[in-house]
C-alpha cells in the first residue's frame, strides 16, 4: 500500500497485541504511505478498534514495532500524536459541554494550523467554530450540552474537530455508524476532501457501499492478521 | 507557555462541568457536614475533648471530600471516551494533571473555608484574632496536598472496576504527612499568636511535602494515564 510518496504514514512491523488474555493483533505487518485512504474491515470483535487505538498511542503493542510518519509509537508517543487525530466510535465528546466549548478545548490544547489546514483561516476562538460547525450541520446547535445531542449528533461533533485540527493522519473508527443519510454523506464529502488535501486515511468500516471514496486500498483484519481485501 | 494555557483550560473545563452537573457540591458539602455532625455526636459532651478534635475531624472531613471530588472529576470525563480524547491531543500529560488539580485544589479550598466555621461552631473551638491570615494558609497548603494525591491516585484507578474501593485504600496512607502538618498547624493556630511560629513550622513541612509530591505526581502521570 506504498507507493506514489516516499514518507509511510503507517508502518506495522510484527505488531502484537493481547486483550483480555487473548492476541487480537498476531504479528501484523503494514505499510500506508502518506495521502492514501485505506479502508480496514473486519467482523465485530476482530481488533479493528484494537488496531485503531494503537495507532493513535492509546494502547501499547506487545510485540513489534509502530510507526505513524516516522515516529515510534512507543517511544515518541507525543510526536505522533501532534500528527493524527482519531474520530472514536462514540465521538469522544464532553457531555457536559457545548458543541463549541468541546472545540474551543481542542483547539487550546491542540498546536498551531498547519499549513493548507482548513484551520488557517479561522480565529483560535468565538466565531472562528462555525466553519467546521456548519461544515457537518451542527450550527443551530452549537451551544447546546453534548448530552442533549442524538448519537449521529455526537459523531457529527467528531467530524468537527478533525475538521478542526485538521490533522495529517485521520483515524477513522466506524465514521458511519449512527449517521444518517445526510450525515453519511457529509462524512463522504470530508473523507474525501481530507484526501484531497493529501492527508492520510485510515478508516475501520462495516460500510461496504462507501466503494465511491475509491479508496486506495481495502484490508480485511482476520484471525489477528491483515490480509489484502481489494483495491 | 503552552503547559501553562493546557492547564488552565482543563481545569476551566473541570469548573464548567462541575457548575453544570453539582455532582461533586452536592455530594461532597453533604459528607463533610455529615462527618463533622456525625464525630461531634461520637465524641460526646466533654467541651475540652471537643474542642481539641476540632483540627483532626475537620481534615478528615477534608480528606474525604478531597477523595470523592478527585472521583468524580475523573468520572466525568470517562463518559463516551472524551478523557481519551483529551489524551489524544498534543498537550502534555503532566499539564493534564495541574489542570484537574488545579480545579480539584481551588474547589476543595472553597469547601475547606465552608468548612472551618461550622466545625469550630460544632465543636466549641475559637481562632483567636490575628490568626485567621495563618488558618487561611493552612487550609491552602493541606488542600493543596490532598488534591495533589487524590488527583494521581483518582487517574490511576479511573479505570478500574473496584475503582471507589481502591482510590481511598492507596491514598490514604500516602497523605499521613499531609494530614499530620495540616492537623498540627491548625491546632496551633488555633492556641493563639504565641503558638504561631509553631504553627508556621509545620506550615513549612506541609509546604515541603506539597512540593515533593507535586514534583513527583506531576513527572510520573503519563505512567497513569498512558498504556
Amino acid at each position: 500500500m506504498s507507493g506514489g510518496t516516499d514518507e509511510l504514514a503507517i508502518e506495522l512491523r510484527e505488531v502484537t497485541r493481547r486483550m483480555g488474555g487473548e492476541y487480537v493483533l498476531r504479528g501484523v505487518n503494514l505499510e500506508v504511505a502518506a495521502g492514501r485512504l485505506v479502508v480496514l474491515r473486519g467482523s465485530n470483535g476482530t481488533g479493528k478498534t484494537t488496531l485503531l487505538r494503537l495507532l493513535a498511542t492509546r494502547l501499547r503493542p506487545a510485540g513489534g514495532q509502530a510507526f505513524v510518519f516516522g515516529h515510534d509509537l512507543t517511544r515518541d508517543g507525543a510526536a505522533a500524536r501532534a500528527r493524527l487525530g482519531l474520530l472514536s466510535v462514540m465521538g469522544g465528546s464532553f457531555p457536559l459541554l457545548t458543541g463549541r466549548e468541546n472545540l474551543e478545548l481542542a483547539a487550546a490544547l491542540a498546536p498551531g494550523p498547519r499549513e493548507g489546514a482548513p484551520r488557517s483561516d479561522m480565529a483560535a476562538g468565538g466565531a472562528g467554530f462555525e466553519g467546521p460547525l456548519a461544515g457537518v450541520g451542527l450550527e443551530q446547535a452549537a451551544d447546546k450540552l453534548v448530552r442533549t445531542y442524538s448519537s449521529g449528533m455526537k459523531k457529527r461533533l467528531g467530524l468537527a474537530r478533525l475538521l478542526l485540527l485538521d490533522p495529517d493522519l485521520w483515524l477513522l473508527d466506524e465514521p458511519y455508524a449512527a449517521l444518517d443519510d445526510l450525515g453519511k454523506r457529509l462524512m463522504d464529502e470530508c473523507v474525501t476532501a481530507a484526501k484531497a488535501r493529501g492527508r492520510t486515511v485510515f478508516m475501520a468500516s462495516h460500510e461496504s457501499d462507501r466503494d465511491h471514496l475509491g479508496p486506495d486500498a481495502v484490508i480485511e483484519l482476520r484471525g489477528g492478521t491483515l490480509r489484502m481485501f481489494g483495491a | 507557555m503552552n503547559d501553562l494555557i493546557a492547564a488552565l483550560t482543563v481545569a476551566r473545563k473541570d469548573f464548567l462541568q462541575e457548575l453544570r452537573s453539582r455532582a461533586t457540591t452536592v455530594a461532597t458539602l453533604f459528607f463533610s457536614a455529615i462527618t463533622l455532625v456525625m464525630m461531634a455526636f461520637g465524641l460526646g459532651r466533654e467541651p475540652e475533648l471537643m474542642r481539641s478534635a476540632a483540627p483532626g475531624v475537620l481534615w478528615v472531613a477534608l480528606a474525604f471530600a478531597g477523595v470523592i471530588a478527585a472521583a468524580q472529576s475523573f468520572q466525568a470525563d470517562l463518559e463516551e471516551g472524551a478523557f481519551e480524547q483529551l489524551l489524544l491531543l498534543p498537550a502534555s500529560r503532566a499539564a493534564i494533571y495541574l489542570g484537574k488539580l488545579a480545579a480539584s485544589w481551588l474547589y476543595l479550598f472553597a469547601l475547606g473555608v465552608l468548612m472551618v466555621p461550622i466545625a469550630l461552631g460544632l465543636y466549641g473551638a475559637t481562632a483567636p484574632a490575628g490568626t485567621w491570615w495563618l488558618l487561611g494558609l493552612v487550609l491552602l497548603l493541606g488542600t493543596l496536598g490532598l488534591a495533589i494525591i487524590a488527583t494521581f491516585y483518582a487517574g490511576l484507578t479511573a479505570n478500574l472496576q473496584a475503582r471507589e474501593a481502591l482510590l481511598p485504600v492507596l491514598m490514604f496512607p500516602v497523605i499521613v504527612p499531609i494530614m499530620l502538618g495540616a492537623v498540627r498547624a491548625t491546632e496551633a493556630a488555633l492556641m493563639g499568636s504565641a503558638d504561631a511560629p509553631l504553627a508556621l513550622s509545620w506550615v513549612q513541612l506541609l509546604g515541603g511535602f506539597d512540593l515533593v509530591y507535586l514534583v513527583v505526581c506531576a513527572s510520573i502521570f503519563h505512567f497513569v494515564v498512558d498504556d
